[in-house]
């Protein structure tokens, strides 16, 4: 039986003021509980689209529905409300380097007005999930990429959001910890959380068989379950 | 209420971890804030100076000879009724006669030779010299009152003066409140500046702007209510030692303001103006940088 779309894209256009058509009609549904990549090359426009989703872009033209809602025009206060029910996971970490590990976690309840109590109870469950339990007081410098990278998904999980947004979480690892950050992020999706997760890691897409959405010069190319993603023939094209 | 421990930890964390730009923010207000409390200390001394020359300021009503006690008291009182006046007092012809004696030193008993040429008069104290014009008018029309004199000349050449005065300082505190509140903004900017990673992770948890402001706006006052105290503090210490000079120097110290009155006024308005320009200035710091983090939607170009 389907699931309800969590994210619908309805003929969605984003155009920067620098006049950059970022994206172009863009049509795509992504259901609760799946676990999507986006791939394409540089530019095509995997990035805005996630930034469409956690509302850091208004859409220029066409609609876009998450969790149920229409929030194409979601006023601008409304968007930290929005982003509660989103974890989003970016290359470079964006870690607090003066916060501990714990602190960092804690921090996303922190900010949103959360009970200590609730804080002092998922703090340590957040960290045990993503294996960084007996890290806590650490600091992130004190840390490898990969560590890294957990603690940034601990914090974007630790709220419990139906969606998690990935934008090229693999980018600054080596390839054994980019796959162990996915099979972590396929853990967290086996819970219920859907997951879209940009990339252009050919290897780690083919590796895990998920949906591929395929993307090139801000539009949808081709959309497939289970898909292939062969790095040549996105060459060719590029070519061509 | 549980929100208001995490703003107090990331206000202190946050002067902590940024130590020189919080210590430059701080001393800027303080400076400012010093150099606007002269400003007021010379403005309170003015006012008082103007003051205490306008409230002995008096105007006198001639009246005609042969009044009798009660045409004198129904002036009197009519007078009273007359907007702007403070206070009539009646000098009898007998009593203008004495103190006419008492300021001259040439024997006008022998001058006059028993005659009393000096009219009874009303001396009304005015509340606002502005109006002493258009009161000498309303009383001059009062039966009874053949002159009205007020020191016209006088006051005519010393009020613009003072007023002149006062506006200028007046104007000089607006202008220095301004600069205060433009160097605090801008010195808080640049610590906010070094702030941005956690503004932008607070915008993508779901923070929502009240609560990004909140520790900015307490860093603010701090610094803002931190520099009028230390400010008020040396400004303390200055006036003391300048009531000490002058009253060991001069016999005659109008302009004088008591100590505890000049420090109390002074210390409000420092409190007031300096938490203000540490709030306002922050908020426009925090303001602006918001904006401009990239989790901050801009308004997208149109499309056909």
């Amino acid at each position: 039986m389907p699931t309800e779309p969590v994210v619908h894209f309805q003929r969605l256009t984003l155009v920067y003021p620098n006049l950059i058509r970022a994206l172009e009609d863009v049509e795509l549904e992504i259901r609760q509980g799946e676990f999507c990549f986006l791939v394409g090359p540089t530019g095509c426009g995997k990035s805005s689209l996630l930034r469409c989703i956690y509302l850091a872009e208004y859409p220029s033209k066409g609609h876009l529905r998450v969790l149920g809602r229409d929030i194409s025009s979601l006023p601008p206060s409304r968007i930290p409300h929005l982003r509660r029910n989103l974890g989003v996971v970016f290359q470079d970490f964006q870690l607090l380097e003066f916060k501990t590990v714990g602190e960092n976690v804690a921090f996303a309840l922190q900010v949103i007005g959360a009970p200590v109590e609730d804080i002092r109870r998922k703090v340590p469950l957040a960290l045990r999930m993503v294996g960084l339990e007996d890290k806590l007081n650490m600091r992130p410098g004190e840390l490898s990429g990969g560590e890294q990278q957990r603690v940034a998904i601990a914090r974007a999980i630790i709220n419990a959001p139906p969606i998690l947004l990935c934008d090229e979480p693999t980018g600054n690892l080596d390839p054994d910890t980019s796959r162990d950050i996915v099979r972590l992020l396929t853990l967290i999706n086996q819970r219920g959380t859907t997951i879209i997760m940009a990339t252009h890691d050919a290897q780690i897409v083919n590796a895990f068989k998920r949906r591929v959405v395929y993307m090139e010069s801000g539009k949808v190319l081709w959309d497939r379950d289970q898909g292939e993603y062969k790095i040549d023939d996105e060459k060719l094209r590029l070519l061509s | 209420m549980r929100s208001f421990g995490f703003f107090l930890e990331e206000t202190f964390e946050g002067i902590r971890r940024h130590s020189t730009s919080s210590l430059v923010t701080f001393m800027q207000a303080f400076i400012s804030l010093f150099l606007l409390g002269s400003m007021l200390i010379f403005i309170i001394i003015v006012n008082n100076f103007v003051s205490s020359f306008l409230n002995n300021m008096e105007m006198a009503a001639f009246l005609v000879d042969g009044l009798t006690q009660e045409q004198v008291v129904g002036l009197k009182d009519g007078i009273l009724e007359l907007p702007g006046v403070r206070e009539v007092t009646y000098v009898s012809k007998e009593q203008a006669y004495a103190i006419m004696q008492q300021r001259t030193t040439v024997d006008i008993d022998d001058l006059l030779q028993d005659e009393n040429p000096f009219p009874a008069c009303l001396k009304i104290k005015v509340t606002s010299p502005k109006r002493a014009r258009e009161l000498a008018g309303l009383v001059e029309q009062l039966e009874g009152v053949d002159d009205v004199r007020y020191g016209e000349e006088q006051l005519a050449t010393i009020l613009p003066l003072f007023y002149g005065i006062e506006m200028t300082c007046f104007f000089l505190a607006i202008v220095l409140t301004g600069v205060t509140l433009l160097i605090i903004v801008n010195t808080i900017r640049l610590a906010i500046l070094a702030r941005e990673k956690e503004i932008k992770i607070m915008q993508l948890v779901g923070a929502t702007s009240g609560f990004i402001r909140f520790p900015f706006l307490m860093e603010g006052l701090i610094y803002g209510v931190g520099g009028a105290a230390l400010s008020l503090a040396l400004l303390a210490i200055v006036y003391k030692l300048l009531l000490k000079y002058t009253t060991e120097h001069f016999v005659y110290n109008p302009w004088v303001v008591d100590y505890d009155l000049m420090m109390g006024n002074l210390a409000l308005i420092l409190f007031i103006l300096g938490g203000l320009i540490g709030v306002i200035g922050s908020l426009i710091a925090v303001d602006k940088h918001m904006k401009k983090t990239e989790f901050q939607p801009s308004i997208p170009a149109e499309v056909g």
